[in-house]
């Protein structure tokens, strides 16, 4: 009798045992993959400022064009870049709602008065007309300036 | 700077809210393993059977607890947009329906898991695992919310931790059925009445 007294509470020490290891190391591990996404997230978002700032040196109706994307962006944007910006396979996806995007539309405008004024100067024409395309489309620039 | 703070708290409860998750899938998966190692009447080292059983029970309650943190910073969290209705009632959300409707039959699972495991005694054994049978749907569930809604899927780290529950929760249904299919009794026998009668 007193023996399988003293192996059941020496069962029942071991159960609460392990199960306060189990929650110690439970709380431990949330509180890591709670830091390893904060650590990604915050890795992500510097890049993609980064990438933005970087961008918008070249013309200054780039910048414009920019901020504007930015403002314009509501909470399930933002949720969608919070939830795409920890993984590391979606990162091209996840940019496309804001970082990249924006950057990309900066990197096209940029390239494009570019070549409208190279043309307009053979022509002698139509510089003033592919100067307020910076920020609207590529399309109007080219056809100014043939 | 309350707007900051405002911010960083929010941040932190959108990172809890992922990370309990994570967690809450890592301990269910715990408890089913348990569980299945409990009807195997497998147990730890010279320990006593009971051990297998009351850690399966115990890590249960946990997992529950790491479950209600998840569902709270998900309610709570602005940017998760999941409405205190949507957490109980599946596939009624606006935002992902499918997605948190899975998650949300998960919980209710297993919360009816948990209570009528509490009410045993009074339900008897038989209405007991006709509803404990439901934790071979409900773990899957909670994985395929998991994969659908998981804003980590795509990463690294977590497709090792996914591969891992699933093969744990595999493994163990293999050994599960390895030894029903090879005549092996898990299930409590049960004595005959004369062999309880004292002879005179």
């Amino acid at each position: 009798m007193t023996r399988h007294r003293t192996e059941r509470d020496a069962g029942l020490r071991s159960v609460r045992r392990i199960t306060r290891i189990v929650a110690a190391a439970a709380a431990a591990l949330t509180a890591l993959v709670a830091g390893v996404i904060a650590h990604g997230t915050g890795h992500k978002s510097s890049s993609s400022s980064s990438a933005a700032a970087s961008t918008p040196t070249t013309t200054t109706k780039a910048t414009k064009t920019t901020k504007t994307t930015t403002t314009t962006s509501t909470a399930a944007e933002e949720r969608a870049d919070r939830e795409t910006a920890g993984s590391s396979s979606d990162d091209s996806e996840s940019d496309g709602d804001e970082g990249v995007s924006s950057s990309t539309t900066s990197t096209g405008t940029a390239t494009t008065p570019a070549t409208t004024s190279s043309s307009s100067a053979t022509s002698g024409s139509g510089t003033t007309s592919s100067a307020p395309t910076a920020s609207s489309a590529a399309p109007v620039a080219t056809s100014g300036g043939s | 700077m309350l707007a900051a703070s405002a911010l960083v708290a929010s941040k932190g409860v959108w990172y809890l809210m992922r990370s309990s998750g994570v967690v809450s899938l890592v301990l269910l998966t715990g408890v089913m393993v348990l569980g299945i190692a409990t009807a195997n009447r497998w147990r730890p080292g010279r320990a006593p059977r009971f051990v297998t059983a009351g850690l399966h029970r115990s890590i249960a309650l946990l997992a529950v607890c790491f479950v209600a943190v998840h569902v709270v910073t998900a309610v709570v969290d602005p940017y998760a947009m999941v409405s205190a209705v949507a957490v109980v009632v599946p596939f009624v959300g606006a935002h992902k329906p499918l997605e948190i409707g899975l998650g949300a039959l998960s919980v209710d699972l297993v919360v009816a898991l948990i209570v009528t495991s509490l009410l045993r005694r009074r339900l008897g054994l038989r209405v007991w695992r006709g509803v404990h049978w439901l934790a071979y749907l409900a773990w899957p569930v909670a994985l395929f919310h998991s994969l659908g809604i998981g804003s980590d899927t795509g990463t690294l780290w977590m497709r090792a931790v996914t591969a891992g529950c699933v093969a744990a929760v595999g493994g163990a249904l293999v050994v599960r059925l390895w030894n029903t299919n090879h005549g092996k009794r898990l299930e409590p026998q049960r004595v005959p009445r004369s062999a309880l009668k004292v002879p005179a």
